[in-house]
Protein backbone atom coordinates (compact mmCIF):
# COMPACT_ATOMS: atom_id res chain seq x y z
CA UNK A 1 0.00 0.00 0.00
CA UNK A 2 2.93 1.96 1.10
CA UNK A 3 4.70 1.35 -2.25
CA UNK A 4 1.88 2.01 -4.34
CA UNK A 5 1.02 5.75 -2.51
CA UNK A 6 4.73 6.31 -3.36
CA UNK A 7 4.34 5.58 -6.89
CA UNK A 8 0.82 7.60 -7.48
CA UNK A 9 2.54 10.48 -5.68
CA UNK A 10 5.36 10.55 -8.01
CA UNK A 11 2.84 10.04 -10.83
CA UNK A 12 0.84 12.10 -10.12
CA UNK A 13 3.10 15.11 -9.04
CA UNK A 14 5.96 14.79 -11.91
CA UNK A 15 4.58 16.47 -14.70
CA UNK A 16 3.99 19.84 -12.26
CA UNK A 17 7.61 19.21 -10.96
CA UNK A 18 9.25 18.93 -14.49
CA UNK A 19 7.36 21.62 -15.89
CA UNK A 20 7.78 24.01 -12.86
CA UNK A 21 11.50 23.13 -12.99
CA UNK A 22 12.29 23.50 -16.86
CA UNK A 23 10.89 27.13 -16.72
CA UNK A 24 11.51 28.34 -13.69
CA UNK A 25 14.32 26.86 -11.72
CA UNK A 26 17.19 26.37 -14.81
CA UNK A 27 16.46 29.88 -16.06
CA UNK A 28 17.31 30.71 -12.93
CA UNK A 29 20.03 28.50 -12.99
CA UNK A 30 20.90 29.66 -16.61
CA UNK A 31 20.82 33.37 -15.30
CA UNK A 32 23.92 32.61 -13.26
CA UNK A 33 26.02 30.88 -16.11
CA UNK A 34 25.47 33.54 -18.84
CA UNK A 35 26.64 36.38 -16.11
CA UNK A 36 30.08 34.72 -16.66
CA UNK A 37 30.24 35.07 -20.18
CA UNK A 38 31.26 37.51 -22.95
CA UNK A 39 28.06 37.06 -25.02
CA UNK A 40 27.24 39.74 -27.28
CA UNK A 41 24.14 38.57 -29.00
CA UNK A 42 21.79 35.51 -29.22
CA UNK A 43 23.29 34.48 -32.40
CA UNK A 44 27.34 35.35 -31.60
CA UNK A 45 29.69 33.53 -30.13
CA UNK A 46 30.63 33.77 -26.46
CA UNK A 47 33.97 33.35 -24.72
CA UNK A 48 34.12 32.49 -20.50
CA UNK A 49 35.00 36.06 -19.08
CA UNK A 50 35.12 34.89 -15.46
CA UNK A 51 33.69 37.99 -13.02
CA UNK A 52 34.54 40.53 -16.01
CA UNK A 53 30.75 41.42 -15.95
CA UNK A 54 30.63 42.15 -11.81
CA UNK A 55 33.85 43.76 -12.32
CA UNK A 56 32.38 46.26 -15.20
CA UNK A 57 29.13 47.33 -12.55
CA UNK A 58 31.23 49.25 -10.51
CA UNK A 59 32.26 51.44 -13.39
CA UNK A 60 29.78 51.50 -15.10
CA UNK A 61 27.74 55.10 -14.45
CA UNK A 62 24.73 53.90 -16.19
CA UNK A 63 24.31 51.38 -13.70
CA UNK A 64 25.01 53.51 -10.91
CA UNK A 65 22.39 55.56 -12.23
CA UNK A 66 19.84 52.59 -12.37
CA UNK A 67 21.19 51.52 -8.71
CA UNK A 68 20.34 54.84 -7.18
CA UNK A 69 16.66 55.71 -9.24
CA UNK A 70 15.62 51.97 -8.31
CA UNK A 71 16.82 52.92 -4.43
CA UNK A 72 14.88 56.38 -4.61
CA UNK A 73 11.49 54.48 -5.84
CA UNK A 74 11.86 51.98 -3.27
CA UNK A 75 12.34 54.16 -0.39
CA UNK A 76 9.93 56.70 -1.53
CA UNK A 77 7.01 55.35 -4.16
CA UNK A 78 7.10 51.97 -2.51
CA UNK A 79 6.63 52.97 1.34
CA UNK A 80 4.16 56.08 0.32
CA UNK A 81 1.62 53.52 -1.06
CA UNK A 82 2.05 51.14 1.41
CA UNK A 83 1.57 53.16 4.12
CA UNK A 84 -1.29 55.54 2.45
CA UNK A 85 -2.88 51.84 1.71
CA UNK A 86 -2.69 50.87 5.25
CA UNK A 87 -4.87 54.21 6.11
CA UNK A 88 -7.45 53.61 3.72
CA UNK A 89 -7.66 50.17 4.40
CA UNK A 90 -8.34 51.57 8.43
CA UNK A 91 -10.88 53.55 7.09
CA UNK A 92 -12.47 50.81 5.26
CA UNK A 93 -12.79 48.49 8.04
CA UNK A 94 -14.90 51.00 10.18
CA UNK A 95 -17.26 50.17 7.63
CA UNK A 96 -18.10 53.72 6.55
CA UNK A 97 -21.31 54.37 4.46
CA UNK A 98 -20.07 54.06 0.24
CA UNK A 99 -17.68 51.24 1.51
CA UNK A 100 -18.86 48.60 -1.30
CA UNK A 101 -18.47 51.57 -3.85
CA UNK A 102 -15.19 52.53 -2.45
CA UNK A 103 -13.99 48.86 -2.73
CA UNK A 104 -14.79 48.50 -5.88
CA UNK A 105 -13.41 52.07 -6.88
CA UNK A 106 -10.06 51.54 -4.88
CA UNK A 107 -9.29 47.63 -6.54
CA UNK A 108 -10.24 49.03 -10.37
CA UNK A 109 -6.32 50.52 -11.10
CA UNK A 110 -4.79 47.42 -10.02
CA UNK A 111 -7.01 45.44 -12.54
CA UNK A 112 -5.53 47.45 -15.71
CA UNK A 113 -2.55 45.58 -16.91
CA UNK A 114 1.01 47.65 -16.33
CA UNK A 115 0.54 48.72 -20.32
CA UNK A 116 -2.79 49.63 -19.84
CA UNK A 117 -1.60 52.07 -17.03
CA UNK A 118 1.43 53.12 -18.63
CA UNK A 119 -1.18 54.20 -21.85
CA UNK A 120 -3.47 55.81 -19.97
CA UNK A 121 -0.47 57.89 -17.95
CA UNK A 122 0.35 58.74 -21.46
CA UNK A 123 -2.74 60.76 -21.90
CA UNK A 124 -2.69 62.24 -18.61
CA UNK A 125 1.14 63.39 -18.83
CA UNK A 126 0.86 64.87 -22.51
CA UNK A 127 1.28 68.95 -22.89
CA UNK A 128 -2.41 69.58 -23.30
CA UNK A 129 -3.62 66.12 -20.78
CA UNK A 130 -5.49 66.11 -17.49
CA UNK A 131 -2.46 66.84 -14.97
CA UNK A 132 -1.88 69.96 -16.81
CA UNK A 133 -4.99 71.00 -17.61
CA UNK A 134 -6.02 70.80 -14.01
CA UNK A 135 -2.86 72.26 -12.85
CA UNK A 136 -3.98 75.66 -15.14
CA UNK A 137 -7.50 75.86 -14.00
CA UNK A 138 -5.76 75.93 -10.35
CA UNK A 139 -4.02 79.18 -11.84
CA UNK A 140 -0.52 76.97 -11.28
CA UNK A 141 0.80 77.88 -15.04
CA UNK A 142 3.89 77.97 -14.21
CA UNK A 143 4.01 74.62 -12.54
CA UNK A 144 2.63 73.02 -16.35
CA UNK A 145 5.04 70.73 -17.68
CA UNK A 146 5.91 68.02 -20.15
CA UNK A 147 6.13 65.73 -17.32
CA UNK A 148 8.02 62.60 -19.14
CA UNK A 149 10.15 64.29 -21.20
CA UNK A 150 11.38 66.25 -18.48
CA UNK A 151 14.87 65.46 -16.53
CA UNK A 152 13.62 66.19 -13.48
CA UNK A 153 10.18 65.13 -13.56
CA UNK A 154 10.53 62.03 -15.71
CA UNK A 155 11.45 59.66 -12.76
CA UNK A 156 8.43 61.06 -10.11
CA UNK A 157 6.71 60.89 -12.82
CA UNK A 158 6.88 57.14 -13.53
CA UNK A 159 6.73 56.23 -9.37
CA UNK A 160 3.17 58.09 -9.39
CA UNK A 161 1.87 55.63 -11.65
CA UNK A 162 2.99 52.71 -9.60
CA UNK A 163 1.52 54.68 -6.14
CA UNK A 164 -1.49 55.60 -8.21
CA UNK A 165 -2.28 51.83 -8.80
CA UNK A 166 -0.48 50.33 -5.67
CA UNK A 167 -2.24 52.12 -3.27
CA UNK A 168 -5.64 50.96 -3.79
CA UNK A 169 -4.39 47.78 -4.22
CA UNK A 170 -2.40 47.68 -1.03
CA UNK A 171 -5.94 48.95 0.77
CA UNK A 172 -8.08 46.52 -0.62
CA UNK A 173 -5.45 43.72 0.49
CA UNK A 174 -4.83 45.17 3.94
CA UNK A 175 -8.96 46.07 4.64
CA UNK A 176 -9.50 41.96 3.72
CA UNK A 177 -6.60 40.89 6.68
CA UNK A 178 -7.88 43.33 9.14
CA UNK A 179 -11.21 42.21 8.83
CA UNK A 180 -10.43 39.19 10.79
CA UNK A 181 -9.28 41.33 13.46
CA UNK A 182 -11.99 40.94 15.63
CA UNK A 183 -14.15 44.61 16.68
CA UNK A 184 -13.76 43.89 20.25
CA UNK A 185 -9.89 44.55 20.56
CA UNK A 186 -10.86 48.24 18.67
CA UNK A 187 -14.08 48.86 20.81
CA UNK A 188 -11.61 47.99 24.27
CA UNK A 189 -9.05 49.96 23.00
CA UNK A 190 -11.63 53.34 21.72
CA UNK A 191 -13.12 52.60 25.37
CA UNK A 192 -10.14 52.99 26.97
CA UNK A 193 -9.67 56.09 25.42
CA UNK A 194 -6.98 55.31 22.29
CA UNK A 195 -7.66 57.58 19.74
CA UNK A 196 -8.15 56.58 16.34
CA UNK A 197 -4.49 57.35 15.10
CA UNK A 198 -3.43 55.27 17.94
CA UNK A 199 -5.54 52.69 17.43
CA UNK A 200 -4.96 52.77 13.29
CA UNK A 201 -0.95 52.41 14.13
CA UNK A 202 -0.65 51.06 17.80
CA UNK A 203 -2.79 48.82 17.41
CA UNK A 204 -4.17 47.45 14.04
CA UNK A 205 -0.64 48.18 12.35
CA UNK A 206 1.08 46.07 14.40
CA UNK A 207 -2.02 42.89 14.39
CA UNK A 208 -1.52 43.06 10.78
CA UNK A 209 2.27 42.92 10.31
CA UNK A 210 2.80 40.13 9.31
CA UNK A 211 0.42 40.07 6.11
CA UNK A 212 1.87 43.81 5.80
CA UNK A 213 5.57 41.87 5.45
CA UNK A 214 4.16 39.69 2.89
CA UNK A 215 2.76 42.89 0.55
CA UNK A 216 5.76 44.82 1.19
CA UNK A 217 8.01 41.58 -0.26
CA UNK A 218 5.61 41.75 -3.25
CA UNK A 219 5.76 45.12 -3.42
CA UNK A 220 9.30 45.26 -2.80
CA UNK A 221 10.44 42.68 -5.66
CA UNK A 222 8.20 44.54 -8.34
CA UNK A 223 9.87 47.54 -7.90
CA UNK A 224 13.34 46.22 -8.14
CA UNK A 225 12.44 44.37 -11.88
CA UNK A 226 8.77 44.50 -13.08
CA UNK A 227 8.68 48.42 -12.79
CA UNK A 228 11.10 48.33 -15.79
CA UNK A 229 7.68 47.48 -17.99
CA UNK A 230 6.57 51.05 -17.08
CA UNK A 231 9.77 52.24 -18.10
CA UNK A 232 10.07 50.36 -20.99
CA UNK A 233 6.71 51.66 -22.56
CA UNK A 234 7.08 55.06 -21.93
CA UNK A 235 10.52 56.81 -21.59
CA UNK A 236 13.58 53.83 -22.40
CA UNK A 237 15.30 55.45 -19.75
CA UNK A 238 15.52 59.23 -20.66
CA UNK A 239 15.46 61.42 -20.82
CA UNK A 240 19.20 61.34 -20.98
CA UNK A 241 19.38 58.30 -18.27
CA UNK A 242 16.98 60.02 -16.13
CA UNK A 243 14.71 56.78 -15.68
CA UNK A 244 17.19 54.11 -15.93
CA UNK A 245 16.17 51.35 -12.91
CA UNK A 246 17.73 48.03 -12.51
CA UNK A 247 15.28 46.08 -14.48
CA UNK A 248 15.35 48.39 -17.56
CA UNK A 249 18.79 48.02 -17.57
CA UNK A 250 18.83 44.32 -17.17
CA UNK A 251 16.27 44.34 -20.27
CA UNK A 252 18.21 47.70 -22.12
CA UNK A 253 21.45 45.58 -22.18
CA UNK A 254 20.32 42.20 -23.45
CA UNK A 255 17.87 43.78 -26.08
CA UNK A 256 19.16 47.29 -27.11
CA UNK A 257 22.76 47.70 -26.19
CA UNK A 258 23.34 43.80 -27.30
CA UNK A 259 25.59 42.41 -24.20
CA UNK A 260 23.62 39.41 -22.84
CA UNK A 261 26.38 38.13 -20.36
CA UNK A 262 26.62 42.16 -18.50
CA UNK A 263 22.86 42.15 -18.27
CA UNK A 264 22.59 39.08 -16.51
CA UNK A 265 25.59 40.31 -14.09
CA UNK A 266 23.06 43.21 -13.31
CA UNK A 267 20.41 40.47 -13.32
CA UNK A 268 22.17 38.13 -10.75
CA UNK A 269 23.18 41.72 -8.56
CA UNK A 270 19.06 42.49 -8.60
CA UNK A 271 17.98 38.85 -7.82
CA UNK A 272 20.31 38.84 -4.59
CA UNK A 273 19.07 42.13 -3.72
CA UNK A 274 15.60 40.86 -3.57
CA UNK A 275 16.77 38.16 -1.76
CA UNK A 276 18.29 39.99 0.86
CA UNK A 277 15.46 42.47 0.89
CA UNK A 278 12.78 39.65 1.03
CA UNK A 279 14.62 37.85 4.09
CA UNK A 280 15.25 41.44 5.91
CA UNK A 281 11.71 42.57 5.59
CA UNK A 282 10.26 38.83 6.58
CA UNK A 283 12.69 39.42 9.68
CA UNK A 284 11.37 43.08 10.40
CA UNK A 285 7.90 42.28 9.95
CA UNK A 286 7.28 38.76 11.57
CA UNK A 287 6.07 38.38 15.15
CA UNK A 288 7.52 36.73 17.75
CA UNK A 289 4.37 34.18 19.53
CA UNK B 1 -13.86 30.49 4.32
CA UNK B 2 -16.67 29.24 6.89
CA UNK B 3 -15.27 31.65 9.66
CA UNK B 4 -14.68 34.87 7.70
CA UNK B 5 -18.54 34.40 6.46
CA UNK B 6 -19.85 34.55 10.01
CA UNK B 7 -17.69 37.75 11.29
CA UNK B 8 -19.01 39.26 8.62
CA UNK B 9 -22.66 38.78 9.51
CA UNK B 10 -22.08 39.12 13.00
CA UNK B 11 -20.60 42.46 12.79
CA UNK B 12 -22.90 43.87 9.86
CA UNK B 13 -23.12 47.59 12.51
CA UNK B 14 -22.37 50.45 10.77
CA UNK B 15 -19.02 52.22 12.10
CA UNK B 16 -17.51 55.55 11.90
CA UNK B 17 -20.73 57.39 14.33
CA UNK B 18 -17.92 57.30 17.69
CA UNK B 19 -15.36 58.74 15.86
CA UNK B 20 -14.71 62.78 16.24
CA UNK B 21 -15.64 64.98 13.57
CA UNK B 22 -11.88 66.00 12.24
CA UNK B 23 -11.21 62.71 11.45
CA UNK B 24 -14.43 61.71 9.69
CA UNK B 25 -13.67 64.87 7.75
CA UNK B 26 -10.13 63.82 7.20
CA UNK B 27 -10.93 60.32 6.35
CA UNK B 28 -13.45 61.40 3.94
CA UNK B 29 -11.60 63.88 2.50
CA UNK B 30 -8.61 61.42 1.67
CA UNK B 31 -10.68 58.65 0.52
CA UNK B 32 -12.69 61.41 -1.92
CA UNK B 33 -9.26 62.74 -3.14
CA UNK B 34 -7.95 59.32 -3.74
CA UNK B 35 -11.48 58.38 -5.55
CA UNK B 36 -11.51 61.49 -8.22
CA UNK B 37 -7.81 60.48 -8.70
CA UNK B 38 -8.88 57.04 -9.96
CA UNK B 39 -12.22 58.78 -11.78
CA UNK B 40 -10.82 61.64 -13.69
CA UNK B 41 -8.51 59.60 -15.70
CA UNK B 42 -11.19 57.15 -16.22
CA UNK B 43 -13.45 59.41 -17.37
CA UNK B 44 -10.83 61.03 -19.59
CA UNK B 45 -10.20 57.64 -20.64
CA UNK B 46 -13.65 57.53 -22.28
CA UNK B 47 -14.39 60.71 -23.48
CA UNK B 48 -11.17 60.97 -25.33
CA UNK B 49 -12.18 57.54 -27.15
CA UNK B 50 -15.05 59.69 -29.05
CA UNK B 51 -12.69 62.82 -29.56
CA UNK B 52 -10.37 63.51 -32.31
CA UNK B 53 -6.87 64.46 -30.79
CA UNK B 54 -7.48 68.46 -31.30
CA UNK B 55 -10.56 68.31 -29.53
CA UNK B 56 -8.17 66.18 -26.75
CA UNK B 57 -5.91 68.62 -26.69
CA UNK B 58 -8.14 71.87 -26.64
CA UNK B 59 -10.18 70.92 -24.04
CA UNK B 60 -9.11 67.93 -22.32
CA UNK B 61 -12.05 67.15 -19.80
CA UNK B 62 -15.11 68.42 -21.50
CA UNK B 63 -17.89 66.01 -23.02
CA UNK B 64 -16.88 64.75 -26.62
CA UNK B 65 -19.34 66.81 -29.23
CA UNK B 66 -20.90 63.35 -30.52
CA UNK B 67 -20.85 60.12 -29.81
CA UNK B 68 -17.77 59.60 -32.76
CA UNK B 69 -17.15 56.18 -33.08
CA UNK B 70 -14.04 56.69 -35.60
CA UNK B 71 -11.34 56.08 -33.13
CA UNK B 72 -13.10 52.72 -32.40
CA UNK B 73 -12.85 51.46 -36.04
CA UNK B 74 -9.37 53.14 -36.50
CA UNK B 75 -8.66 50.77 -33.21
CA UNK B 76 -10.12 47.86 -34.61
CA UNK B 77 -8.29 48.55 -37.71
CA UNK B 78 -5.18 49.93 -37.36
CA UNK B 79 -3.81 47.56 -34.47
CA UNK B 80 -5.50 44.66 -35.45
CA UNK B 81 -7.17 44.23 -31.98
CA UNK B 82 -9.41 41.15 -33.41
CA UNK B 83 -6.71 39.48 -33.71
CA UNK B 84 -4.88 40.45 -31.02
CA UNK B 85 -8.24 39.43 -28.58
CA UNK B 86 -8.57 36.17 -30.35
CA UNK B 87 -4.61 35.20 -29.97
CA UNK B 88 -5.00 36.57 -25.93
CA UNK B 89 -8.21 34.42 -25.31
CA UNK B 90 -6.25 31.17 -27.28
CA UNK B 91 -3.33 31.88 -24.59
CA UNK B 92 -5.59 32.38 -21.77
CA UNK B 93 -7.62 29.11 -22.44
CA UNK B 94 -4.89 27.00 -23.03
CA UNK B 95 -2.95 28.06 -19.90
CA UNK B 96 -6.14 27.46 -18.07
CA UNK B 97 -6.69 24.18 -19.06
CA UNK B 98 -2.73 22.96 -18.85
CA UNK B 99 -2.14 24.55 -15.30
CA UNK B 100 -5.48 23.41 -13.90
CA UNK B 101 -4.51 19.77 -15.43
CA UNK B 102 -1.28 19.36 -14.44
CA UNK B 103 -1.45 21.85 -11.05
CA UNK B 104 -4.54 19.79 -10.09
CA UNK B 105 -2.79 16.40 -10.23
CA UNK B 106 -0.05 17.82 -8.32
CA UNK B 107 -2.36 19.36 -5.32
CA UNK B 108 -4.14 16.14 -5.16
CA UNK B 109 -1.01 13.92 -4.83
CA UNK B 110 0.14 17.00 -2.13
CA UNK B 111 -3.27 17.09 0.26
CA UNK B 112 -4.94 13.42 -0.30
CA UNK B 113 -1.66 10.87 -1.06
CA UNK B 114 -0.31 9.94 1.78
CA UNK B 115 3.21 10.20 0.88
CA UNK B 116 6.72 11.14 2.21
CA UNK B 117 7.52 13.50 -0.17
CA UNK B 118 4.61 15.75 0.15
CA UNK B 119 6.04 18.22 2.69
CA UNK B 120 8.94 18.39 0.29
CA UNK B 121 6.64 18.68 -2.70
CA UNK B 122 4.99 21.46 -1.04
CA UNK B 123 7.54 23.12 -0.20
CA UNK B 124 9.48 22.63 -3.26
CA UNK B 125 6.26 24.61 -5.17
CA UNK B 126 6.84 27.23 -2.14
CA UNK B 127 9.95 27.97 -3.87
CA UNK B 128 8.21 29.77 -6.39
CA UNK B 129 6.46 32.37 -4.60
CA UNK B 130 10.25 33.42 -4.35
CA UNK B 131 11.49 33.93 -7.91
CA UNK B 132 10.52 37.03 -9.82
CA UNK B 133 9.86 35.90 -13.06
CA UNK B 134 10.82 39.34 -14.81
CA UNK B 135 14.37 38.34 -13.53
CA UNK B 136 14.20 35.24 -15.76
CA UNK B 137 13.02 37.24 -18.63
CA UNK B 138 16.51 36.54 -20.76
CA UNK B 139 17.14 32.88 -20.24
CA UNK B 140 13.71 32.13 -20.49
CA UNK B 141 13.87 34.05 -23.97
CA UNK B 142 17.46 32.01 -24.91
CA UNK B 143 15.77 28.58 -24.01
CA UNK B 144 12.76 29.56 -25.92
CA UNK B 145 14.82 30.55 -28.87
CA UNK B 146 17.02 27.20 -28.30
CA UNK B 147 13.66 25.68 -28.74
CA UNK B 148 12.44 26.98 -32.02
CA UNK B 149 9.11 28.50 -30.46
CA UNK B 150 9.79 32.66 -30.69
CA UNK B 151 7.61 34.57 -32.04
CA UNK B 152 4.78 31.43 -31.47
CA UNK B 153 1.97 31.81 -29.07
CA UNK B 154 2.75 28.34 -27.22
CA UNK B 155 6.01 29.51 -25.87
CA UNK B 156 3.79 32.28 -23.69
CA UNK B 157 1.45 29.34 -22.70
CA UNK B 158 4.58 27.40 -21.52
CA UNK B 159 6.31 30.53 -19.34
CA UNK B 160 2.80 31.43 -18.35
CA UNK B 161 2.60 27.63 -17.02
CA UNK B 162 5.45 27.62 -15.10
CA UNK B 163 4.83 30.77 -13.42
CA UNK B 164 1.47 30.02 -12.35
CA UNK B 165 2.43 26.58 -11.35
CA UNK B 166 3.29 27.35 -7.27
CA UNK B 167 0.23 29.54 -7.22
CA UNK B 168 -1.90 27.03 -8.21
CA UNK B 169 -0.57 23.92 -6.20
CA UNK B 170 -0.56 25.44 -3.21
CA UNK B 171 -3.98 27.01 -3.55
CA UNK B 172 -5.45 23.51 -4.53
CA UNK B 173 -4.15 21.81 -2.07
CA UNK B 174 -5.44 24.07 0.76
CA UNK B 175 -8.70 23.68 -0.52
CA UNK B 176 -8.77 19.30 -1.37
CA UNK B 177 -6.97 19.00 2.20
CA UNK B 178 -10.53 20.46 3.74
CA UNK B 179 -12.71 18.44 2.01
CA UNK B 180 -13.62 15.46 4.09
CA UNK B 181 -12.18 12.14 3.70
CA UNK B 182 -15.82 10.51 3.90
CA UNK B 183 -16.53 11.79 -0.09
CA UNK B 184 -13.06 9.39 -1.18
CA UNK B 185 -13.94 6.76 0.83
CA UNK B 186 -17.95 6.32 -0.49
CA UNK B 187 -16.37 6.90 -3.99
CA UNK B 188 -14.10 3.81 -3.22
CA UNK B 189 -16.49 1.57 -2.04
CA UNK B 190 -18.76 1.98 -5.33
CA UNK B 191 -15.40 0.73 -6.77
CA UNK B 192 -14.42 4.04 -8.59
CA UNK B 193 -10.81 4.13 -9.70
CA UNK B 194 -8.07 6.44 -7.93
CA UNK B 195 -8.32 8.37 -11.31
CA UNK B 196 -12.38 8.71 -11.38
CA UNK B 197 -11.96 9.45 -7.74
CA UNK B 198 -9.80 12.79 -8.55
CA UNK B 199 -11.36 14.23 -11.54
CA UNK B 200 -15.32 12.85 -10.64
CA UNK B 201 -15.35 13.25 -6.96
CA UNK B 202 -12.81 15.29 -5.64
CA UNK B 203 -12.58 18.41 -9.03
CA UNK B 204 -16.12 18.77 -8.24
CA UNK B 205 -15.72 19.46 -4.89
CA UNK B 206 -12.71 21.75 -5.13
CA UNK B 207 -15.02 23.99 -7.29
CA UNK B 208 -13.98 27.34 -5.08
CA UNK B 209 -10.25 27.17 -5.54
CA UNK B 210 -10.57 26.38 -9.37
CA UNK B 211 -12.94 29.35 -9.60
CA UNK B 212 -10.53 31.68 -7.65
CA UNK B 213 -7.37 29.94 -9.52
CA UNK B 214 -9.20 30.51 -13.34
CA UNK B 215 -10.12 33.82 -12.29
CA UNK B 216 -6.30 35.18 -10.95
CA UNK B 217 -4.87 33.28 -14.01
CA UNK B 218 -6.95 35.37 -16.16
CA UNK B 219 -6.23 38.43 -14.94
CA UNK B 220 -2.64 37.26 -14.70
CA UNK B 221 -2.28 35.95 -18.47
CA UNK B 222 -4.39 38.51 -20.09
CA UNK B 223 -2.40 41.19 -18.65
CA UNK B 224 0.79 40.35 -18.87
CA UNK B 225 2.91 42.36 -21.10
CA UNK B 226 7.06 41.60 -20.77
CA UNK B 227 7.01 38.17 -21.52
CA UNK B 228 4.55 38.85 -24.56
CA UNK B 229 6.88 41.54 -26.15
CA UNK B 230 9.68 39.62 -25.98
CA UNK B 231 8.97 36.10 -27.03
CA UNK B 232 5.91 37.30 -29.34
CA UNK B 233 8.30 40.25 -30.84
CA UNK B 234 5.34 42.32 -32.88
CA UNK B 235 4.20 40.26 -35.37
CA UNK B 236 1.88 37.99 -33.83
CA UNK B 237 0.46 39.94 -30.99
CA UNK B 238 -1.36 39.38 -27.87
CA UNK B 239 -3.97 42.55 -26.61
CA UNK B 240 -0.99 43.87 -24.41
CA UNK B 241 0.63 43.96 -27.51
CA UNK B 242 -1.27 45.71 -29.43
CA UNK B 243 -2.38 48.54 -27.44
CA UNK B 244 1.05 50.49 -26.80
CA UNK B 245 1.47 50.43 -30.69
CA UNK B 246 -1.80 52.76 -31.06
CA UNK B 247 0.28 55.43 -29.59
CA UNK B 248 2.05 56.32 -32.37
CA UNK B 249 6.34 56.92 -32.23
CA UNK B 250 6.34 61.11 -32.17
CA UNK B 251 2.88 62.08 -32.46
CA UNK B 252 0.62 60.67 -29.42
CA UNK B 253 -2.70 60.19 -30.83
CA UNK B 254 -4.48 59.76 -27.47
CA UNK B 255 -8.16 59.25 -29.11
CA UNK B 256 -7.34 56.17 -30.88
CA UNK B 257 -5.22 55.10 -27.74
CA UNK B 258 -7.93 55.58 -25.43
CA UNK B 259 -10.24 53.27 -27.93
CA UNK B 260 -7.99 50.57 -27.69
CA UNK B 261 -7.76 51.11 -24.43
CA UNK B 262 -11.33 50.93 -23.58
CA UNK B 263 -11.59 47.79 -26.09
CA UNK B 264 -9.45 45.95 -23.97
CA UNK B 265 -9.96 46.74 -20.37
CA UNK B 266 -13.82 45.67 -21.13
CA UNK B 267 -12.62 41.66 -20.50
CA UNK B 268 -10.72 42.47 -17.09
CA UNK B 269 -13.91 44.52 -16.17
CA UNK B 270 -16.46 42.00 -16.50
CA UNK B 271 -14.53 39.47 -14.46
CA UNK B 272 -13.73 42.32 -12.20
CA UNK B 273 -17.13 42.87 -11.55
CA UNK B 274 -18.11 39.30 -11.03
CA UNK B 275 -15.25 38.06 -9.22
CA UNK B 276 -13.98 40.95 -6.67
CA UNK B 277 -14.63 38.80 -3.54
CA UNK B 278 -12.60 35.37 -5.31
CA UNK B 279 -9.69 37.98 -6.61
CA UNK B 280 -9.05 39.42 -3.13
CA UNK B 281 -9.60 36.40 -1.09
CA UNK B 282 -7.67 34.39 -3.94
CA UNK B 283 -4.64 37.05 -3.63
CA UNK B 284 -4.82 37.30 0.29
CA UNK B 285 -4.56 33.42 0.60
CA UNK B 286 -2.29 32.91 -1.67
CA UNK B 287 0.04 35.89 -0.82
CA UNK B 288 -0.30 34.62 3.14
CA UNK B 289 1.33 31.25 1.48
CA UNK B 290 4.30 33.05 0.33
Amino acid sequence: MRRRNHRNFVLLSAPAVVWFTAFMLVPLVFMFWVSLLDWRGIVEPWNFAGLDNYVRLIFDTRFHAALLHTTLLVTIALPIALMLGFMLAFFLVQRPPGLRMMRVLFFAPAMLSVAAQSMLFVGLYLPGGVVNTLLRNLGLESLTRVWLANVTTALPALGAIYVWAATGWASILFYASLSNIPDEIFEMARVEGAGYWTRMWKIAFPLNLDFFGVIFMLEFVFMLLGFAQIVILLTMGGPGSATLTLGYELYAQAFKIRNLGYSQAIGVFTFAVGMAGMLLIRTMTRRDY
Amino acid sequence: MTTKRATATTRRRPGMKHESLGVNIANYLFAAIYGLAILIPLYYLVVSSFKANAGIFLSALSLPSSLDFSNYVDALEKAQIVPAMVTSFGVVIATQVSVLTVGFMAAYAIARVPARLATWTEGFFGIGFLIPTFALLIPIFLIIAKLGLLFNPLALVIVYVAQTLPFTVLILASVLRHIPDEFEEAARLDGASHFRIMWNVMFPLARSGVVTVAVIQFLFVWNEFIFAIVLLGQDVRTVQIAIPLLKGERLVDFGLLSAGLVISIIPVFIIFAFFQEKIVSGLTTGGVKG
